[in-house]
């Protein structure tokens, strides 16, 4: 017991240390979100409560975009839905690992699924060895990204009417910047190249799809690609991984 | 105060939400994927954050743009290469940051 309890204490600081760059990169979107969620019938508690609850960037700025526009709420629904189908997908990646958990768990860590939750929690399932304590890392990345969406969102709420577009800093870049650090280290073999070329190209093609529509077609694409390709050469190259799964071999 | 249809707009988009992030732990929590398909979720990290970097950085006004201009493009390819060579995302997170703003400061 007292080991497991010092695995969960290691793991959400693992996952309170890597979520620094994520609070970097989350808090201007967040800030963005309060401030523009004022000029719109939301309100103060409207735009906590969306934050708070939905606790979704994309869903939450394109249901601004449409109430703005004065969308019917419905439709806005609607769209929400298609927005946030990828989490399918960050579900299905993640289930296998949190399988053995007490449902309780699992529903309580399905609340906090986010891009940021994702991106971090799935490298540290591939890579590191949690040890089976890996869902106080997925909690913890959940709960740091979570904290930093309300924060950020009521610092937007409260700064809305004398500030600029805090993107404008260009620390919307952050965001991108973390995606990239956390996506190099997945690229192990040729088949996660093809997957990688395969993402690039579709999801450019089709950005202009609604809602995240075309990052949904894209992750779908890529992934069939990168197993087609697997299946193609395992005669000849059986999951050829170049460099080391854990460090990088010496340079 | 907030109107009661903002109050039922909210409880629905948190609902929708909350359905997409719980069926898939859901479902799979009950039963066990065949090989090819635990295979083919492993690509799914890779293709997803492709998928949120490329469009952002090489068009990040809608419009490809692949001109020094682009700022986001090549602070994008820096980014990569410090990622590639130190694999530690927060100093890939300075260095791209640095990298942005220098490039903005440029011009």
């Amino acid at each position: 017991m007292s080991s497991s309890s010092s695995s969960a204490k290691r793991e959400v600081l693992a996952a309170t240390r890597d979520s620094l760059p994520i609070w970097v990169g989350v808090t201007p979107f967040g800030l963005v979100f309060g401030l523009l969620s004022q000029q719109t019938e939301l309100g103060v508690f409207g735009a906590l409560a969306m934050s708070a609850f939905v606790f979704a960037g994309s869903a939450q700025f394109i249901a601004l975009g449409l109430l703005q526009v004065g969308t019917a709420y419905p439709l806005i629904v609607l769209t929400t839905l298609v927005v946030n189908l990828r989490h399918l997908l960050y579900g299905a990646s993640l289930a296998p690992h949190i399988q053995r958990l007490r449902p309780a768990w699992r529903r309580f860590l399905a609340f906090g699924l986010t891009d940021e939750s994702y991106a971090l929690t799935v490298t540290r399932f591939t890579h590191a060895d949690a040890a089976g304590s890996g869902h106080w890392y997925f909690l913890a990345a959940n709960a740091n990204i979570f904290v930093c969406w309300q924060l950020s969102t009521a610092l937007g709420i409260l700064l809305s009417g004398w500030v600029g577009d805090p993107s404008a800093m260009g620390l919307d870049f952050a965001l991108y910047a973390t995606f990239i650090g956390l996506l190099i280290p997945h690229i192990r073999d040729r088949a996660a190249v093809v997957a990688v070329l395969v993402a690039g190209v579709v999801a450019l093609l089709a950005r202009d799809l609604p809602g995240k529509l075309g990052l949904l077609l894209a992750a779908l694409l890529a992934a069939s690609a990168g197993l087609l390709w697997d299946r193609l050469t395992v005669g000849a190259n059986p999951s050829g991984r170049p460099s080391g799964k854990k460090k990088e071999t010496s340079q | 105060m907030t109107s009661l249809p903002v109050v039922g707009l909210i409880a629905a988009m948190a609902l929708v939400t909350y359905a997409t992030r719980y069926t898939m732990i859901g479902l799979l929590g009950r039963l066990t994927l065949p090989d090819w398909a635990l295979r083919w979720l492993e690509f799914v990290p890779v293709a997803a954050f492709t998928a949120l970097i490329v469009p952002a950085t090489l068009a990040p006004q809608g419009r490809v743009n692949l001109s020094f201009s682009n700022h986001y493009a090549w602070a994008a390819l820096i980014c990569a290469l410090v990622a590639w060579r130190t694999r530690h995302t927060l100093a890939t997170v300075v260095a791209g940051l640095a990298a942005f703003w220098l490039l903005r400061w440029l011009g």
